[in-house]
């Protein structure tokens, strides 16, 4: 296992340094370069940039010096110093910009995956154990609809099903009442009044997506023969089922947990815009827009580290639940 | 009656004989085909589709409206109703000509039928200046399927320009619904290659290559769309918009495939009949077109179909966001972007209406791609 | 409403024209008792009840029936963290009594009002105090000072300030911080030996106080300390407009000294110093040398939220935009209590300010200002939702936010806008590809554009048929008003507009594949004519435009792109770098007089998209292309600022509108002499039928802190 772990962590570090080189490319992609726009700022009412302040400047993002020279610069001083540079269009670090948004991103992803794994994992049960059922179709059709409707629609049409019912469009985390009051627990219900919708938006696909594979990994797992021997040596199909059933086909989906905490991380982002979320989605957003290239860039970088992260978790955990996956791995 | 069942019960066990025999001579892909047709909800959702694609391939000449033209005198009109009866009176299809009013208190317009003015629908015709178009591309031609005599049909209303959102959701689905078949291509392509030379080769090839599928896979989707959408030049003409954006879309989405692909050698180069055709001789590259391949295309054919409702969320999405197709070029997502306001659901409602059209396809295909992945192993 | 705006600008050509003749005539009577000439604190009030009352008689039982200050503030007092009210605020006789807005009943104080963030220029005016005031009959208002006086030969201007006045962190309030701010930040940040601004951007305002000699040579005030509540501004000419140029541009000509010393350059050995050195002109103790790290690091201090770049973005950031940084002692009725990444900003009372309303109680009433972080879309909604209580909004979301007025329990209220145009296209004079900018500043081009639109049905589409549809101008009835000027060339006319466009040489008359003209000749030959309009963030008008003028510009073969901002500021940004951008679609540009406000019309600043970076032409000495008009424009820019008589102002601003006449660089399509505000009913004392421009603060001159919440 340690020697797996090992393995898995190089190729980890490797994966990084490959998906910062990636990311640098990315944000270096829009035509001209970030400073043209700074330029413009320090030009702000009136104020005057010399010459060799912009040369200076240039200097300080090696922007004069070939691709490599630059990411390098870049690269570096968020592996060593934890920089990630200056986000020009909010006139401060990257690092600020990130500390007052991750709180809030992160705890509305885990919330969402609470609800994704608490909802999907009993659905998913009771669906393949009444296969056929009302409810099985009942589930199944919902699953599907909730699919085929993208995010920001599902958002709109959440919203204004809110202001019908309550006058209240619900948009943001609080109230604007308690959006700055001391924590009560009227604050808390107010919070989880408006987590209703943003949990419910981002985690409907994965639930929907997890709900579909319980079902069939359950459904395969009833199929299989060890449930047959022991029926017939009178275990109760209660007990077959929740005993074992239930856990073999939980494996794979415990082990997707990486998987999801990071595509509910970047389901957040859409979302995130419509509902007026407190999220990084919708920083990245204008800092894409405003070609603010670091912050976008730091961003996506971020998401990226998370997805590896997560895979790295969803490996480990799939390896420990399944030593054959181990095996396989080491065996290359 | 009982005469004619028995006269019938006849031909229908002969059929089921030769049915039987069929079924045991056919082809895998019969088979397949076979047992689609039997998954009901697929077949609906294969011919809604058909219709669909029909009406994008059509749209110019569906739609009453190019994208470029709009009449500020219908800014926010309601769909216009068609008639057949005035008056008791059957006419045939018409509308009734549209009256504008101002609220003199909000100044709000309200379109109000105009019960004198008649516009009966002319079907075939010579719509009018500034929806010209071109058959495919090549040829000049500006009838329309239906236009209003002396007036204005609105079939879903107008949006906040005056556009036909009828036209626009017509000649939207042309982007909306094509994208994503263009995307799954180009990504059947970049992951059949990929993933085919990772897995016939193996070794230092196969390790690249799984390097980079994983960078690639680390990438969460939807912000690198957004980064790299973000990166086109505006200036750029919706043609080539269309194509980068296809490429953006394939560009996240092959890796995925490309691992399905080289599992799937892995586990086939293992087969029997490969190590048969390996012996006798045959070369890589028909080793890999001719008999590998083949042997697991219909999965990815279900694979693929299952990925296109993605796409069309994507493009949808990227495209609602202002970073994919910009007005006056159309697409679902781009019509959808008025929507995002609590007021025009509340004033405007029949904005919404192309929701419907991204929820039905991207439906259709999830049943359809469901079908097909039943039909896949039609031995089961 | 176009009487009412007559009205005010002539008031305001009279009040000028005092001045002048106080300036022309050595010999004229100047009152030497403070608070008597023109704008004076309590002249408000002279029907009122002295505010003696709330004094050291305060403590008196009987007073006690209605409270004079706010709970929360009264709960601090009790519990010994904070002064007690009369210590807090100015004496008796200093104090600011607000007897005009006033509310007639006796309102309870707390609550929160919230509005959205619309960034700094949006609620910095809402709670700002200037020196001076200028109100909309066109005189001034003394406001944190007490009032002046004026020399006989016009050119020493002593100001009074108020006795026992404090920051928001309760320091005293003298003269010293105002003649610190004018000699230790506002003229060091301008280099002796260019003229131009080095770090903090509060330099911008230096040519406010200064007058042209005999030579025409701009000569600097001097400001000086008189004692604790007096100082001197004196001219080296007379200056008719001193006063309104305080009002209008360096609102705050004040900084806390205390607080500053440590976190402003003062090094008379540093490169770009040009600050006097003499500390007794300040008054008090002398002030330590600071160098830019000292102060960066000094600032860090403070507060982990002064965490900048460079000592330039420093001064630009706490000297110039302070309102932005929590712990900023100001003057203000709230400040701002968080971080900017806030979604939300809150803006807390601030516990002396030194205004009263008619009864003696401390304002403001409310106790709290949020400004809400959303995306411009979400206004309406959230206003009929009640997420927010204040909306401003313009004739294209009229019908929305007048129908759900009863949803929504709100009121629109419909103020005054004295917009040269409100929906308009500025093609910059100086974008830095000279082909481009050779055809901009070809006049027939920009005569093309103006008439193949279609103002009518932009009226219809972008503004609900509310609007007129005009030519960039001044309306009729206002000072700066040319007959004919709003009605030139806006007829539709597409043939016409062709024939000019066939005329133009290096452009082509065919049209290429897509339906373009492209140029002929030069580094574009061959390529579309392709431009690309600046639009605001999220302003669906601005988009509605962009596209109209795609297709009304299709017709003359030119390709029209947009380029959309999110965030406003950036779009800002892009328009102060002067030559990065083609063009921008606005939709309300002009000038309320262009005598005291020439900004948006004239050549003195680089913001405003047409004139770019000829905005700068007074410190960059740039010349611009002959037969553009644009020397022009610059000379009269220059004439006005250096005027000393009232004459020349008013000539100087003549030829600046002419200039605009004549030129019409900046097309304006349709204009509307309203804006609307939607406020919730819980708020009261909403004052509106206000003149709503930037001169006048926006919503700050409504005087948000009479406003008073009940449920």
């Amino acid at each position: 296992m340690v020697k797996f772990i090992v393995r898995k962590l190089l190729i980890m570090a490797l994966t990084v340094f490959l998906i910062s080189l990636a990311v640098f490319f990315i944000i270096t992609l829009p035509p001209g370069d970030f400073l043209t726009n700074y330029i413009g700022r320090l030009l702000a009412a009136g104020e005057q940039v010399n010459p060799a302040e912009i040369e200076a400047l240039r200097a300080a993002y090696a922007l004069d010096q070939p691709f490599f020279v630059q990411f390098w610069r870049w690269f570096s001083n968020i592996i060593l110093r934890g920089d990630f540079g200056y986000s020009f269009s909010l006139s401060m670090p990257v690092t600020s910009v990130i500390k007052a948004y991750i709180v809030p991103t992160m705890a509305l992803s885990i919330v969402t995956m609470l609800f994704t794994y608490l909802v999907s994992i009993p659905v998913g049960i009771y669906s393949a154990v009444h296969q056929y059922s009302f409810g099985d179709y009942a589930f199944t059709t919902i699953c599907f609809l909730g699919q085929a409707v993208p995010n920001f629609l599902m958002a709109i049409l959440l919203m204004f099903l809110a202001f019908k019912l309550t006058g209240d469009t619900m948009l943001g985390l609080f109230s604007p009442k308690f959006q700055n009051a001391p924590w009560s627990w009227e604050r808390v219900l107010d919070l989880l009044k408006h987590c209703i919708i943003p949990v419910l938006v981002i985690g409907l696909n994965n639930t929907c997506g997890l709900i579909r594979t319980m079902r069939s990994q359950m459904l395969d797992e009833l199929n299989k023969n060890y449930v047959m021997t022991g029926r017939a040596k009178g275990m109760k199909a209660r007990a077959i089922r929740y005993k074992y059933c239930v856990r073999a086909a939980v494996n794979p989906i415990a082990s997707s947990i990486g998987w999801s905490l990071v595509s509910i991380f970047t389901g957040t982002t859409i979302t995130a815009i419509v509902l007026n979320l407190p999220s990084m989605g919708t920083v990245m957003y204008n800092a894409l827009i405003n070609q603010d290239m670091f912050l976008a860039g730091s961003w996506l970088f971020l998401m990226a580290i998370a997805t590896v992260i997560g895979t790295f978790i969803s490996d480990v955990l799939l390896a420990w639940l399944d030593p054959r996956a181990r095996k396989e791995y080491l065996k290359g | 009656m009982e005469m004619k069942d028995k006269t019938k019960k006849t031909p229908v066990r002969k059929s089921q004989e030769k049915k039987s025999d069929k079924y045991y001579y056919a082809s895998q892909w019969q088979l397949m085909g076979r047992k689609f047709r039997k998954h009901k909800l697929a077949m609906i959702s294969a011919f809604v589709l058909m219709i669909f694609y029909l009406i994008a391939i059509l749209g110019n000449f569906i739609a009453p409206q190019g994208t470029e033209q709009y009449d500020g005198k219908y800014v926010n009109c309601a769909p216009t109703p068609v008639h057949l009866f005035h008056e008791g009176k059957f006419v045939g299809p018409f509308v009734y000509g549209l009256k504008m009013e101002r609220d003199p208190v909000t100044y709000m317009a309200h379109f109000a039928e105009d019960t004198e003015k008649i516009c009966r629908l002319r079907f075939f015709t010579e719509g009018d200046e500034g929806g010209e178009y071109k058959w495919f591309g090549l040829i000049p031609s500006n009838i329309h399927l239906f236009k209003a005599e002396d007036g204005k049909v609105f079939l879903f209303g107008t949006d906040n320009m005056g556009r036909d959102l009828f036209s626009r959701v017509v000649l939207g689905a042309q982007i909306s619904l094509f994208i994503p078949v263009a995307g799954m291509l180009m990504t059947l392509v970049l992951g059949l290659a990929i993933g085919s030379l990772a897995g016939y080769f193996g070794g230092w090839v196969d390790t690249v290559i799984q390097r980079i599928i994983e960078v690639v896979r680390s990438f969460p989707q939807v912000p690198l769309w957004m980064a790299l959408s973000a990166a086109i030049p505006k200036t750029m003409k919706p043609a080539q918009v269309f194509m980068l954006m296809t490429v953006i879309l394939s560009l996240v989405s092959w890796p995925g495939l490309a691992r399905v692909v080289r599992s799937k050698f892995i586990s086939v180069k293992k087969e029997d009949f490969i190590m048969a055709a390996r012996i006798s001789g045959a070369p890589a590259d028909k080793l890999i077109t001719r008999h590998m391949i083949p042997s697991f295309l219909s999965y990815i054919i279900v694979d693929m179909t299952m990925a296109i409702p993605g796409l069309i969320i994507g493009e949808t999405t990227l495209s609602f966001l202002g970073l994919g197709l910009r007005s006056p070029a159309t697409s679902w997502g781009v019509l959808l972007q008025e929507t995002n306001k609590l007021e025009t659901i509340m004033f405007y409602n029949w904005k919404l209406i192309p929701m419907i059209f991204v929820f039905l396809s991207v439906l259709a295909f999830n049943f359809m791609g469901d079908g097909l992945r039943d039909a896949a192993d039609p031995y089961k | 409403m176009k009487k009412r705006i007559a009205a005010m600008l002539l008031a305001l050509v009279m009040i000028a024209g005092v001045f002048a003749g106080c300036a022309g005539q050595p010999t004229a009577t100047t009152p030497t008792t403070p608070a008597s000439n023109s704008g004076t604190a309590n002249s408000g009030n002279t029907d009122t009840t002295k505010p003696a009352d709330n004094g050291n008689q305060q403590a008196a039982p009987a007073e006690e029936a209605i409270e004079k200050e706010a709970p929360m503030l009264a709960a601090q007092v009790k519990d010994g963290k904070l002064p007690p009210l009369e210590e807090r605020i100015p004496t008796a006789e200093d104090v600011y009594v607000e007897a005009k807005y006033s509310p007639e009943e006796t309102p309870s104080y707390g609550g929160v009002v919230r509005t959205y963030n619309n960034g700094m220029w949006y609620w910095g005016p809402f709670c700002e105090e200037p020196l001076f005031r200028l109100l909309d009959d066109g005189t001034v208002e003394a406001n944190v000072a007490k009032g002046y006086d004026l020399s006989d030969d016009g050119l020493v201007y002593t100001i009074h300030l108020r006795e026992g006045m404090k920051w928001s962190d309760g320091t005293p309030f003298t003269a010293t911080d105002c003649v610190y701010y004018y000699n230790y930040v506002l003229v060091t940040d301008v280099d002796n030996e260019t003229g131009k601004i080095t770090k903090s951007n509060a330099g911008r305002n230096y040519g406010w106080y200064k007058t042209t000699d005999e030579n025409g040579i701009l000569r600097p005030a001097q400001v000086r300390y008189v004692d604790d509540l007096t100082f001197t501004i004196t001219l080296y000419s007379p200056k008719p407009t001193l006063l309104q140029a305080i009002c209008i541009d360096n609102k705050w000509m004040f900084c806390p000294k205390e607080w500053y010393k440590d976190i402003m350059v003062n090094d008379a050995s540093a490169p770009h110093w040009s600050g006097e050195t003499d500390l007794k002109l300040i008054g008090g103790e002398g002030l330590p040398t600071i160098t830019e790290e000292e102060a960066l690091a000094n600032a860090l201090k403070k507060s982990e939220l002064y965490n900048f770049e460079n000592f330039s973005k420093l001064g630009d950031q706490l000297g110039y935009r302070y309102w932005q940084y929590a712990g900023r002692p100001t003057l203000r009725p709230w400040n701002i209590v968080n971080a900017l990444t806030d979604q939300t900003l809150v803006f807390e009372r601030n516990p002396y300010y030194w205004k009263v309303d008619k009864d003696g109680r401390q304002l403001p009433y409310i106790d709290t200002v949020e400004f809400v972080g959303m995306d411009q879309n979400l206004w309406a909604q959230e206003e009929i939702a009640g997420n927010i209580d204040v909306a401003r909004f313009d004739a294209g979301d009229f019908p929305i936010y007048k129908a759900s007025e009863a949803v929504g329990n709100y009121t629109v209220y419909t103020e005054i806008s004295p917009s040269w145009s409100s929906v308009g296209l500025e093609l910059n004079q100086s974008y830095k590809d000279l082909q481009y900018r050779a055809l901009f500043q070809n006049i027939d081009f920009r005569h093309a554009l103006s008439i193949a639109a279609d103002r009518n049905e932009i009226n219809e589409i972008i503004g609900n048929g509310m609007m007129t549809p005009a030519q960039f101008a001044a309306p009729e009835g206002t000072g700066d008003y040319i007959a004919g000027a709003p009605q030139k060339w806006v007829e539709y006319d597409v043939a016409a507009a062709n024939k000019l466009l066939d005329g133009i040489e290096g452009i082509s008359k065919e049209l290429n594949a897509d339906g373009f003209r492209t140029f002929v000749g030069g580094e574009h030959d061959g390529q579309a004519i392709t431009i690309e309009l600046e639009t605001r963030a999220n302003a669906p008008s601005d988009a509605q435009l962009v596209a109209l003028l795609a297709k009304y510009y299709k017709a003359l073969g030119l390709q029209i792109v947009e380029s959309n901002n999110t965030d406003n500021n950036a779009r800002n940004e892009r328009y102060y770098a002067g030559d990065i951008f083609m063009g921008a679609v606005n939709s309300s540009s002009g000038s309320f007089n262009v005598m005291l406000r020439p900004d948006a019309v004239a050549a003195n600043r680089n913001n405003s998209a047409f004139v770019g970076k000829y905005g700068l032409e007074h410190q960059d000495a740039l010349t611009p292309e002959p037969g553009t008009g644009l020397a022009e424009l610059i000379d009269a820019t220059k004439a006005l600022v250096s005027a000393n008589k009232l004459e020349e102002l008013q000539a100087a601003s003549k030829r600046i509108a002419q200039a605009h006449y004549d030129n019409t660089w900046v097309i304006g399509f349709c204009v509307s002499d309203r804006t609307y505000d939607a406020v919730n009913n819980r708020v009261h004392n909403f004052r509106s039928g206000f003149v709503n421009c930037d001169e006048l603060r926006f919503l700050g001159y409504t005087k948000p802190y009479t406003w008073f919440i009940q449920d």
